[in-house]
């Protein structure tokens, strides 16, 4: 079995210049349309359904998505798949049914400004903070990432590929802003789709079947998603507890249904439908994507034995990219880099771009200069893109510190996202959630993620894995949030019922005579029942 | 405003061909890791036919939805036209 590397020739390059050029070109070209900060920043509003779906979609298909989770499925096998059937679907089903009518329909435009229509101003400046903070720590995961897969394939030097990639997301961010990321991230599926599914064609015409991939396994739970998880003894380390209420509820829920990163991409929608219809139309790719990265993570611990016997060109995030080079021609390799390329770029303009709305609204307008002119606040959104930008490159930085990219990630998840989503739930679903009682829940949340991380690095709380340590944390802020929240309301003042309009599940908005009804069969609920229900089968499946 | 379907259409139409022609032009790599499968020609050549029809579909899809708001365009400044005609004729009836 040969294992060369392939060198890159002049063909993979043109592939990847080619790249640069069209996406520099959609940023240019849509630069006469940027007039106001709405067209800036929340793209104007008039964007298909279908581009809004695939943006959602790919705005979390950054480094994590390809590389983690192929990673995840040379270390973890099959399982890693909860990450997709548990940890995403039923997530993006309840966003869409449930809570994007109350996002579209109160107008906002920014996840910490509902928290300010539904609570007060405290609460929302401190998911303001959080959510930035967030965002920049997580942008620069892309640049590492993509920094890492260019030296190890290409030879190129770190430093240099990350102020490359970090200029030219800032030279279609800046002049195409939220819209320009936007059509990037469609453009990105469409090429990690073409330059990835080779891998798994090669992986399955290479053995043959399924079942011949399974028999190869040296640990058989690799092969399954719930058939080891009772006894604790699977690949993973996670327990019922841990997988069920932490990924499949609390990340995952927190994660689709409040991360401002992916509702962005929903808002932009140019009607209350096409908003509904987002998560649907990003939910059916999402249900196949294992295909593109779980598969090929399983070929790669077959193939390559020696996969994660070093944290440097045999790690386990090196899946993708060392398949890429073993397996593919001289111009589909170019497609493959081109297609990691694309996505870490998208991962950080995705981050960028949510940072930029957060920071220009939320803070800046809100508490550091209020009633300016709306140029004024087109000029601060393209500061806050190019800072955004500057401080991604310092996180990068930082986030080489960590051996795993997805356990750094799901870690920020539950200092900020695991305890937000207890917040929605509140404010969303009990009209007695008060909005001090928020405040303290959420503060609380964030703060008991922080302890439990503490005691962790202390060795006072034991987990089998980091993940298993992340799944619990998020558990434990949720919670928190909950109790906190509930608690301090019943205590304090909740809001007048009128002033709650339109932000809470039975108490509607006046009916202004625009409703237009839609059959069942076009609803989201309906399509929501089939993803279900295909979800649940490939858990049958692959059980 | 710029139809996405257009950069992404022209770019798979022209990496498409591009690989494709250099696939044509080369043989098929020998170091993949595929075991005793051999394939008959090097990979690029289909898979760059592929992602060349791809972008021509997207970009015919463009063109078509454009083509259909131009002939609405068209049909509603007609018919604005239309109704203008009429009312300048029952304008100078009753003059």
């Amino acid at each position: 079995m040969k294992t060369a590397l392939v060198t890159a020739q002049p063909i993979d390059y043109a592939v990847i210049l080619i790249y640069f050029i069209f996406v520099l070109g959609v940023g240019f070209k849509l630069k006469k349309n940027m007039k106001s900060s709405d067209d800036f920043l929340l793209a104007g509003h008039r964007i298909p359904s279908w581009v809004t779906g695939l943006a959602f979609l790919s705005a979390n298909l950054g480094a994590i998505e390809v590389m983690g989770m192929a990673a995840n499925a040379a270390q973890y096998g099959v399982m890693t798949c909860h990450f997709y059937w548990l940890g995403a679907i039923p997530a993006m089903v309840f966003l869409a049914v449930f809570m994007m009518p109350f996002y579209y329909k109160s107008k906002i435009r920014s996840v910490p400004e509902y928290l300010r229509k539904r609570f007060n101003e405290p609460t929302r400046a401190l998911n303001a903070i959080s959510f930035a903070v967030m965002t920049v720590l997580m942008s620069g995961i892309n640049l590492y990432a993509m920094a890492i897969v260019f030296k190890l394939l290409l030879g190129w030097d770190m430093n240099a590929s990350i102020a490359v990639a970090a200029l030219v997301v800032l030279a279609y961010t800046i002049t195409g802003g939220l819209t320009s990321s936007i059509y990037n991230e469609v453009l990105q599926f469409f090429l990690i789709v073409f330059g990835l599914l080779p891998v798994s064609i090669l992986g399955l015409l290479r053995f043959g079947s399924w079942q011949n991939i399974c028999d190869r396994f040296e640990n058989p739970g690799f092969a399954h998603l719930w058939k080891q998880v009772a006894s604790g003894t699977n690949p993973m380390g996670v327990d019922m507890i841990g997988l069920i209420g932490g990924l499949g509820f609390v990340l995952s829920f927190g994660y689709w249904c409040t991360d401002f990163l992916v509702i962005q991409r929903a808002l932009a929608a140019e009607d209350l439908k096409a908003a509904r219809m987002t998560p649907i139309i990003a939910a059916f790719p999402k249900i196949l994507f294992p295909i593109l990265t779980v598969f090929p993570g399983l070929i790669a611990i077959i193939l390559i034995p020696k996969l994660g016997s070093n944290n440097d060109s045999l790690s386990y995030n090196m899946a993708i990219p060392y398949l890429l080079s073993v397996m593919y021609p001289n111009g589909l390799f170019g497609l493959g880099i081109t297609a990691l390329l694309a996505s870490f770029m998208s991962g950080m303009a995705g981050n960028v771009t949510a940072f930029n709305t957060v920071w220009t609204y939320d803070i800046y307008q809100s508490y550091i200069a209020k009633n300016k002119s709306d140029a004024h606040y087109l000029w601060m959104g393209k500061l806050a893109t190019a800072v955004g930008i500057i401080i991604s490159v310092g996180t990068c930085y930082l986030c080489m510190n960590f051996k795993s990219i997805m356990d750094y990630m799901q870690l920020i998840f539950t200092f900020f996202n695991a305890p937000l989503f207890a917040t929605f739930l509140l404010g969303m679903f009990f009209p007695r959630t008060s909005a001090w009682g928020a405040f303290y829940g959420l503060l609380s949340g964030t703060v008991a993620a922080f302890l439990h991380y503490i005691l962790t690095l202390q060795h006072k709380l034991n987990y089998q894995s980091d993940m298993a340590g992340n799944f619990h944390r998020s558990v434990v802020a949720w919670t928190v949030c909950l109790v906190v929240t509930i608690t301090i309301s019943y205590l304090t003042k909740p809001k007048a019922r009128e002033e709650l309009r339109g932000l809470v599940w039975g108490i509607d908005l006046k009916d202004d005579g625009t409703a237009v009804k839609t059959s069942i069969f076009a609803s989201p609920g309906f399509f929501g029942v089939i993803l279900l229900a295909l979800t649940a089968y490939l858990n049958y499946l692959f059980f | 405003m710029l139809d996405v379907r257009l950069p992404i259409g022209w770019l798979f139409m022209v990496l498409g061909v591009m690989l494709a022609i250099y696939g044509y032009a080369n043989p098929p790599a020998e170091n993949m890791l595929l075991g005793q499968v051999l394939l008959p020609l090097n990979l690029d050549v289909p898979w760059g036919i592929l992602m060349a029809l791809f972008g021509l579909s997207m970009v015919s899809l463009a063109q078509i939805d454009k083509l259909k708001t131009l002939e609405l365009e068209l049909a509603a400044s007609k018919s604005e036209a239309g109704a203008a005609k009429v009312s300048d004729t029952e304008a100078s009836a009753k003059g």
